[in-house]
């Protein structure tokens, strides 16, 4: 019942044509056409047309698919044809069923490119308002292509910051290709000189060496290199060229992306959004984090440690992040993107971009049945593994023919660069008005208060204001259905506010568990219990990183206070121990933080250049020095307190195992569809600080001591660091010898962190029995996925 | 090679101006200090030979302008960084008639010339640190969002972020740049401040050198062929304790210049010049 294979896969697909016979020549393959044949053979030949050995990760999803489901075997299966865009500006053309899943098609193009380390990239496609999209591997391609053609490109989807570390040249050609679409799309601005540097490494790259018999002096001219290209650049970029006698191609390659890397836009996605006074801003999402601008300007920035939570509602997308130095309390900041879908979109660039730049591994995919909540997380490798399974290719360097001899397609194709309009220009810098109403917030002091901050949190305490604030989030949290327009109306339905009753609730039942100290943290997750609720939740903690640290201070003292030191110490140690970690010692430490900056100066009396520690390592530094801990009096005690409180099962704070309980109550059946569109990612900081009695008096820090020596001692195992600091001081006639130490313990879950924490005590105190543990300060950084895994 | 955004801290070449007698009477303060013209006078003439002679940078010295008091520190009229100057629009009025010069002997140094010309912007290049990996703007008195958005759109290969100035003059009055990746900064909890905010918009991780007078936080660096490592910076009789912390820097040529006299009317030694990196041509 068939002829030839090649021109007519279905047909040859019918007659399940030996593999070995059919070519590999997706391209050519016409538009698949209604036709009648087993969906099995079909897709043998198909992937037979796909090429050669049949490996990806794919097939075994759908074979096994076949084999237990019978039934959709009968059913008519659907082909559909894919165009994809590739990053040299050629189309691809191949066939994928419609029910296939993202990854087949994603998996097709990566082979058909050769590419093997395909995580930094992904395929996106425009949807009905022309908007970039990544299509979902994880997810039925049919769902997400919807109303439009089955278009795609292929792109550069988390950009490497450090490019030599890629494995192959083949890999750096495509993220050169893709840079290249940036900057001439403009993407990625670029000065007058950059353009011409980048532009000399492509010429050399795609020609070779300049050749004065070949080229002329307009050779350079049929090139795109930037937006604006003139005259005067392409001599510049001619006589650069002319420099580069003998560089290879991938050396060239290696100079582009070396340079391009440290441009400031590069691998930063741009979202419009809007802050809450409605100022036009950008939010550029990238491997270290959320950036803010306003115009060209950087405004402000999250690093990804500093963001505990991303959420979206309807249109508006929330960031809630950890309290500045100058903060005592999180705060969420508001932005409003131009409508739900781009609040979504903008939602999972910034869950896949945390994902595949800050954990080592991705969380674990929900399971399909029972997982109510949003199903959406980053399915890929990390780039930490991706890393790691580059460094284990073996083949060859494959050879691949750059666009030289396609160098007029080449052209022509950067010409079509229009065909992507891009989405977000970011030297669109609009003339708009003055307005420095921004910066009149900014001025203030509260960086976060630089856009707008939605909750503050300390205002949950406050009956009336959290009604308020419970009820408007939640309305709008009816409102986040896919389709919005249907929606509007429910939001003059008063039903939620039986919910809200109970969230409300809700919030003091955990001020009451918890105590002051706590009702802030756990207050403060009055939205994400909303935004939770409704969800059947499963749990999952991924303990990433984990710092464990000790201070061991040898101070003259009575056998008394001593006495009560260890007391104190172990008792500690216990509670810690038994009651696992509780995440309440943050606010705390912040406040502690507060009154360190000043102190620093007059301390280092010999002023050493010291490292501007960003934000996110802030807390383990502090603790660093002695000087911290005077400002820790009044707070001392309150902390062991609290950790004795919480309850020892409680990896999670209350604000995950709160929604777990009270999903069920909710009425409204409707709202499910909601929370698939709900936050996941949860981002945790826990500092808790274990400090001795005795400490109080010994800490008139004011006059300092004078330092006698200081000592660094670095050791390292697979999972551990081990940082010993030694500092002996003169204080008023006393010396004292401060041995402080930093165990940084790394890895998944699986360690036993109390434990590795008690045996570093007992180490401590074996290695110095003449002193004794004064303080013990456990700093840990978890990631929490809500949705799944079990408790 | 051609490599972009190398080489922080070298200069080949300096524009400086001489000093108006008009300075000691007429110059803008924010103090009320009288200022004696022959020490004004001394101290130039000092940071000029230091540059010439003990640097070996090629000097372009303007003339004074009588009727532009400040126009000796020429920082505030142009910001250079690689082959581009922008021009500025100073926020004090009575100073823009100084880019003027500036712009003359810039252009003669064939570097590409941006010009501030809207007339809603201001920036003053003190406003302006350079840390070799982006620029900090800060938003002061002087310098508005709107001169920053123009920095921002001529220098397009940095990140441009805008920093609050909570007190003191510029940005620069305290911190500046004391190496590669490091930054002097000035004790006071505005100065602390402000260079948290700098360093949560940063992607970068700079090393920081506290020192315990936020104007002596305004220094001078340089990485000069044969030199090394070099820093211009406060003299002990100025601040005692901070020059202590400088000597303690090892690898560093250090230079102390007296700026005490230039102080009175709010110039930091970063004021007094324009740096300039003339590379043989690309």
């Amino acid at each position: 019942m068939t002829t030839e294979p090649e021109t007519k896969p279905e047909q040859q697909g019918a007659s399940a044509a030996p593999p070995q016979t059919a070519p590999p020549i997706d391209n050519e393959l016409p538009p698949a056409a209604a036709h009648s044949t087993p969906v099995r053979k079909d897709q043998a030949g198909e992937r037979d047309a796909g090429g050669k050995a049949d490996q990806q990760p794919s097939e075994d999803d759908r074979t096994s698919h076949w084999s237990k489901s019978p039934v959709k075997v009968t059913r008519r299966p659907r082909n559909m044809q894919c165009k994809i865009t590739l990053l040299d500006g050629s189309d691809y053309t191949c066939v994928v069923e419609k029910r296939d899943k993202g990854q087949v098609l994603f998996e097709k193009v990566c082979e058909h490119l050769n590419l093997l380390e395909k995580d930094y990239f992904g395929i996106t496609y425009r949807d009905v308002e022309n908007q970039k999209n990544w299509l979902d591997p994880a997810k039925d391609m049919k769902k997400q292509i919807r109303g439009i053609a089955w278009n795609f490109f292929f792109n550069v989807k988390f950009y490497p910051p450090e490019p030599a570390l890629l494995s192959e040249d083949i890999t750096r050609y495509y993220l050169c290709l893709q840079l290249r679409d940036d900057i001439m799309s403009g993407r990625l601005p670029c000065s007058f000189a950059t353009h011409t540097v980048l532009g000399s490494y492509t010429v050399q790259s795609e020609l070779g060496d300049y050749d004065p018999d070949e080229y002329g002096t307009d050779y350079i001219s049929e090139f795109r290199f930037a937006p604006q290209q003139t005259k005067e650049m392409e001599e510049k970029i001619t006589d650069l060229h002319k420099t580069y006698k003998g560089m290879t191609p991938a050396e060239a390659e290696m100079h582009f992306l070396e340079n391009v890397k440290k441009l400031s836009m590069y691998g930063v996605d741009l979202h419009h959004a809007k802050d809450s006074e409605g100022v036009e801003i950008m939010l550029g999402v990238c491997s270290s984090g959320l950036l803010i601008y306003r115009d060209r300007l950087r405004i402000n920035r999250f690093a990804w440690p500093k963001v505990l939570k991303i959420s979206y509602k309807r249109n508006n997308f929330y960031i809630k992040i950890r309290p500045g130095e100058f903060e005592q309390f999180e705060s969420t900041i508001g932005f409003k993107l131009p409508n739900h879908r781009a609040a979504k979109r903008l939602w999972k660039v910034c869950v896949e971009h945390h994902t595949f730049f800050r954990l080592v591994s991705p969380e674990t995919p929900p399971k399909k049945f029972l997982t109510l909540g949003s199903k959406f997380r980053y399915s890929g490798r990390t780039q930490a593994q991706t890393r790691r399974a580059s460094s284990q290719i073996v083949r060859p360097a494959p050879y691949f023919e750059r666009s030289s001899s396609k160098r007029y397609t080449m052209s022509r194709s950067l010409d079509g660069a229009q065909r992507s309009t891009p989405m977000n220009t970011a030297n669109g810098t609009r003339p708009t008005e003055m307005g420095t109403a921004l910066y009149g917030t900014a001025k203030g002091v509260a960086v976060s208060d630089l856009i707008t901050t939605v909750t503050p949190e300390r205002k949950t305490t406050e009956d009336e204001g959290e009604q308020d604030r419970v009820m408007l989030v939640d309305s709008v949290a009816l409102l986040e259905e896919e389709d919005e327009s249907t929606k509007v109306t429910e939001v003059s339905q008063p039903s939620p506010l039986t919910p809200i009753r109970q969230d409300t609730r809700t919030d003091f039942t955990d001020t009451a568990v918890d105590g002051d100290l706590t009702a802030t943290e756990s207050d403060q997750d009055d939205e994400s219990e909303i935004k939770t609720q409704f969800i059947k939740q499963n749990k999952e903690v991924n303990v990433f990183i984990r710092h464990s640290k000790l201070m061991i201070e040898e101070i003259d003292q009575t056998p008394d206070e001593l006495l009560k030191h260890q007391t104190n110490i172990s008792e500690l140690k216990r509670t810690f121990l038994e009651g696992g970690t509780d995440r309440t010692g943050l606010t705390e430490w912040e406040k502690r933080l507060s009154s360190s900056p000043l102190r620093s100066p007059r301390l280092d009396e010999a002023p050493m250049i010291e490292p501007l520690v960003p934000e996110e390592m802030k807390q383990e530094s502090a603790v660093g020095g002695s000087t911290t801990q005077d400002s820790l009096k009044d707070r001392r005690v309150d902390v062991p307190s609290e950790s004795q409180k919480s309850h020892p099962e409680d990896i999670q704070s209350e604000e995950e195992k709160q929604p777990s309980d009270k999903p069920l109550d909710q009425p409204q059946s409707e709202p499910l569809g909601d929370t698939q569109q709900m936050p996941v990612i949860h981002t945790e900081m826990k500092t808790i600080t274990y400090e001795s009695m005795q400490q109080g008096e010994a800490d008139e820090d004011t006059e300092p001591g004078i330092l006698m020596s200081a000592q660094t001692i670095t050791s390292e195992t697979s999972s551990t660091t081990t940082t010993t600091h030694i500092t002996k001081t003169v204080k008023g006639g006393i010396s004292e010898t401060r041995i402080e130490k930093r165990i940084v313990i790394s890895g998944d879950a699986d360690i036993d962190h109390d434990e590795a924490l008690a045996q570093a005590i007992k180490e401590a105190k074996e290695q110095h029995p003449d002193m004794s543990v004064t303080k013990v300060v456990v700093h840990k950084e978890t990631e929490i996925t809500p949705e799944e895994g079990e408790e | 090679m051609a490599e972009l955004l190398a080489g922080f801290g070298c200069y080949t070449h300096a524009v400086v101006r001489a000093v108006p007698r008009s300075l000691a009477t007429q110059a803008l303060r924010s103090g009320n200090l009288e200022v004696d013209p022959l020490k004004v006078q001394q101290e130039q003439e000092y940071y000029v030979s230091v540059l010439t002679q003990r640097l070996g940078l090629e000097v372009i010295e303007l003339p004074a302008d009588e009727t532009q008091p400040d126009c000796v520190f020429v920082e505030d009229a142009a910001v250079v960084c690689e082959n581009t100057a922008l021009i500025t629009r100073p926020g004090a009025e009575s100073r823009r008639g100084e880019a003027e010069a500036m712009k003359r002997a810039l252009t003669e140094l064939d570097l590409n010339i941006v010009e501030m010309t809207d007339e809603t912007a201001t920036l003053d290049g003190g406003d302006v640190l350079f840390t070799g990996r982006e620029f900090f703007v800060g938003l002061s008195k002087r310098t508005n969002q709107r001169g920053a958005e123009i920095l921002a759109d001529t220098f397009k290969d940095y990140s441009v972020s805008t920093v609050p100035v909570l007190q003191g003059f510029h940005l620069k009055s305290f911190c500046s740049m004391a190496g590669p990746d490091l930054i002097a900064i000035g004790s006071s909890e505005a100065a602390q401040k402000t260079l948290k905010i700098m360093q949560q918009m940063s992607d970068h991780k700079y090393d920081k050198l506290t020192l315990p007078d936020d104007l002596a936080a305004n220094c001078i660096y340089m990485n000069l062929p044969n030199k090394g490592h070099v820093l211009l910076h406060c003299t002990p009789e100025e601040f005692p304790e901070s020059a202590k912390v400088f000597e303690k820097l090892k690898d560093h040529m250090l230079i102390p210049v007296s700026n005490e006299e230039k102080g009175k009317v709010d110039g930091a030694l970063t004021c007094c010049s324009v740096l300039i990196n003339k590379k043989s041509k690309i």
